[in-house]
């Protein structure tokens, strides 16, 4: 159904300066309304979007943000709204930075790997150090180089951690209790991660052979695409107390993070689920407006096999980011001739900004449990939730918000609102601007990296052409993004940092 | 003390003092007789016993060890002939293929603009083709092709259900996986042997070799197929065939 463009915007309706709402009939069978957080230069960006799909109607196009934010809001079983969260862009199915949540009690409520991602538990996490700029600057190159040689990154890269799939299975299963067994992570570490590090529904059997073996290679390696570590700097602090209670004390501290996710193992769950889910939706009669949106009964076989399933990724995500906080631990340690105890190099919190978690929340005055999806979206809860860690009772969850390579990330706090508003949901990261294809043949490698070094920041990377495809300039200002959260008050600015080193797949 | 041994006979003292030199003669020569059988025992302990269970030991240690290679030998072979068992039941015939000659095909796709991922366009002569260089489209993202030599070929099977989209999609998942299970194997060149639409499935080989870090460049591993805007147009004459893949 070809609608012009004004028509479009008729079922669009802002809000507040920073939401705009999107009616129902914008796309058949909605059953709640869509609301999106953009502030004026990200609104731009997303009504450009729709344009561009109104003009071609669909063939040789894509679905536009707004139109697959709606299409959630088509499934059922859907409670509250589906929210666009300021780093919106189009996925497949459900948009990237889109949060759902489905009443977990409800016969008629679906799951759907579409609103978890291919990449279960990609997520971001920040260790501290008690070095400052000053120790680290002349430096930088040699831990660059250190932290490239200890982590591997890349196409073709094989992790350096001991494992056998006995070892594959119980990590699966345990999560950062194995890591914590095995002498990789600390005690501490566990108190400072989403669901402590393990998910307890985790089902190993639940997981194929193929996505087993394409996990036991990959544990411990970054990855490719838009995942890396880096060391950076914090630049500035814009709530001291909060900051305090991360350790995070004075401006110029070397803080690390590392972003990634569970690899081939988690793709491979993904894609398993999706082909099963495609049979029970027929069987189930389910309705969805896009093929991309797979889904199934969470009461189902499928559905609650996904469910454990994804736990399993999840916990493989997790022993691989530990895992690699503990090669980044070692190479700091190699540079400057200490422990990383001696370098109070502790794990401040661990977000994962793509997975779907049964948690209770409160609607119209009761508590009901919710299975909510989070693709591209972080968890924020606000102070005094039970889930989060005894550190953070009074300021809140912090939320990483990477951003992308040379330009700066922030560390945010979970708030009241944000609970109210999006079930304590915030954005991830930058979201793209440009599209691959478009890097490619508009910037060029070289420049980019002298770009960087001007900027001074020591970089390594596996492939140039990734280098001008994840290219500060082709996503959208993280800047911008952060500070929407911050007005629509879903989450508070805390921290803000700046790389000095990146190592990227 | 002797003249009692001789009670019986009385003798002349001649006879008696020979009978005492031959007696007590006697006595000494047992006497050294007996020292020099301990002394020959004691030697025996201390030199001879060990050296000969030495020399048995070396012998025993010669043959054991013509026995093991005999056995390593054997037990070489016996894994190669299973691992090839198992190669052949798990994936199908892989080989070398030194004497094949081989002819690289034209490249028949392209990179289109997509926000988050990238969009393989694969065209050919025919449907069987585009599916082919879709594949290879793949596979020239995540590395730099030109590198990929003929080294090994892996063969898969797979049927899907629903329709031709389902097809395209356990196609490009299942040369996904197998890069992902067979150590990396990257396929330069595909070639599909049996395509069938009726019962949607395909055989088809794929020669390349398995990714080495040393030779090849890294470029973007892609993480899934997706079915987003998949498109095949089998009307068309360039039998153009479009598919989002996630990075």
């Amino acid at each position: 159904m070809p609608r012009t463009y004004e028509e479009e915007l008729k079922y669009i309706e802002r809000i507040n300066s920073h939401c705009w709402r999107i009616k129902k009939g914008f796309v058949p069978n909605m059953n709640v309304e869509g609301v999106f957080y953009v502030n004026n230069h990200l609104e731009k960006l997303m009504f450009e979007e729709l344009e561009t799909a109104s003009k071609f109607g669909g063939i040789g196009g894509f679905l536009p943000g707004m139109k697959q934010i709606a299409n959630v809001a088509a499934l059922p079983g859907i409670v509250g709204k589906s929210v666009g969260l300021p780093d919106v862009h189009s996925g497949y199915g459900f948009a990237i930075g889109n949060m759902a949540a489905f009443d977990y009690n409800d016969p008629k409520a679906i799951v759907s790997p579409g609103g978890v991602g291919f990449d279960i538990n990609c997520g971001v996490r920040l260790l501290r150090t008690n070095l400052t700029e000053k120790d680290v600057q002349p430096m930088k190159e040699q831990l660059a180089q250190s932290m490239f040689d200890h982590i591997p990154v890349g196409v073709g890269s094989k992790g350096v951690i001991p494992m056998n799939a006995k070892d594959l299975e119980e990590a699966l299963e345990m999560g950062m209790d194995w890591s914590l067994r095995e002498g990789y992570s600390w005690a501490e570490d566990k108190e400072h991660c989403e669901e402590y590090g393990r998910m307890l529904q985790a089902d190993p059997t639940k997981v194929s052979q193929r996505a087993k073996k394409r996990g036991l290679p990959q544990l411990g390696t970054l990855g490719a695409g838009n995942h890396y570590a880096e060391i950076q700097v914090v630049d500035e602090i814009y709530d001291r107390f909060a900051a305090g209670k991360m350790g995070i004390d004075f401006k110029g501290q070397v803080c690390v993070m590392i972003h990634c996710g569970s690899r081939g193992l988690g793709h491979q769950v993904a894609t398993d689920a999706l082909v099963a889910m495609e049979k029970a939706m027929k069987r189930d009669q389910i309705q969805t407006n896009d093929r991309q949106l797979a889904c199934a009964l969470i009461q189902s076989p499928e559905g609650q096999d996904y469910l454990k399933g994804m736990c399993a990724a999840a916990n493989y995500a997790w022993v691989n980011r530990s895992s690699m906080t503990f090669l980044a631990r070692q190479a700091f340690a190699r540079c400057f001739n200490s422990t990383p105890d001696d370098l109070d190099m502790h794990l401040i919190y661990d977000v994962s900004h793509n997975i779907a978690k049964v948690e209770e929340h409160i609607i119209d005055g009761r508590q009901k449990t919710l299975l909510v999806h989070r693709k591209g979206a972080t968890r924020a809860f606000p102070p005094h939730h039970p889930l989060i860690p005894v550190d953070y009772q009074i300021t809140g969850q912090p939320v990483l918000i990477g951003g992308t390579m040379g330009t700066c990330s922030y560390v945010l706090t979970g708030t009241e609102q944000g609970m109210q508003e999006t079930f304590g949901s915030t954005c991830h990261g930058a979201g793209r601007a440009l599209s691959r294809a478009k890097s490619r043949r508009n910037l060029n490698w070289y420049e980019v990296l002298d770009e960087l070094k001007e900027k001074g920041i020591a970089i390594r990377v596996a492939s140039p052409k990734l280098v001008q495809e994840e290219a500060p300039d082709s996503y959208k200002n993280v800047t911008d993004v952060v500070e929407t959260c911050h007005a629509a008050g879903i989450s508070k600015l805390c921290v803000k940092l700046r790389p000095v080193a990146v190592i990227k797949g | 003390m002797l003249a009692r041994l001789f009670r019986i006979q009385n003798r002349t003292a001649i006879y008696d003092r020979a009978h005492k030199i031959t007696a007590s003669f006697l006595i000494g020569l047992t006497g050294v007789a007996f020292l020099a059988v301990c002394h020959q025992l004691y030697k025996a302990k201390t030199e001879y016993l060990p050296e000969i269970r030495r020399r048995g030991k070396e012998r025993l240690e010669k043959t054991l060890a013509i026995r093991q290679t005999e056995a390593e030998i054997a037990e070489q072979e016996q894994n190669k002939n299973t691992k090839q068992h198992e190669d052949v039941e798990e994936n199908g015939p892989s080989a070398s293929n030194e004497d094949v000659e081989f002819d690289y095909p034209d490249v028949k796709y392209e990179y289109l603009d997509n926000t988050a991922d990238i969009q393989i366009h694969a065209w050919g002569d025919s449907l069987e083709e585009s599916f082919e260089q879709a594949v290879m489209g793949m596979f020239a993202y995540m590395t730099d092709i030109d590198r990929i030599e003929n080294r090994d070929m892996k063969q898969i099977d797979i049927r899907a259900e629903g329709d031709l989209q389902n097809l395209l999609y356990k196609f490009l998942s299942e040369w996904l996986e197998v890069y992902g299970t067979e150590d990396y194997f990257v396929a330069r060149k595909v070639e599909i042997n049996l395509f069938d639409r009726k019962e949607l499935r395909i055989i088809a080989r794929g020669y390349g070799e398995t990714f080495d870090l040393s030779r090849h460049a890294q470029g973007t591993e892609v993480k899934a197929i997706t079915y987003s805007n998949m498109q095949i147009h089998e009307e068309a004459p360039t039998h153009d065939v479009y598919v989002i893949v996630d990075i």
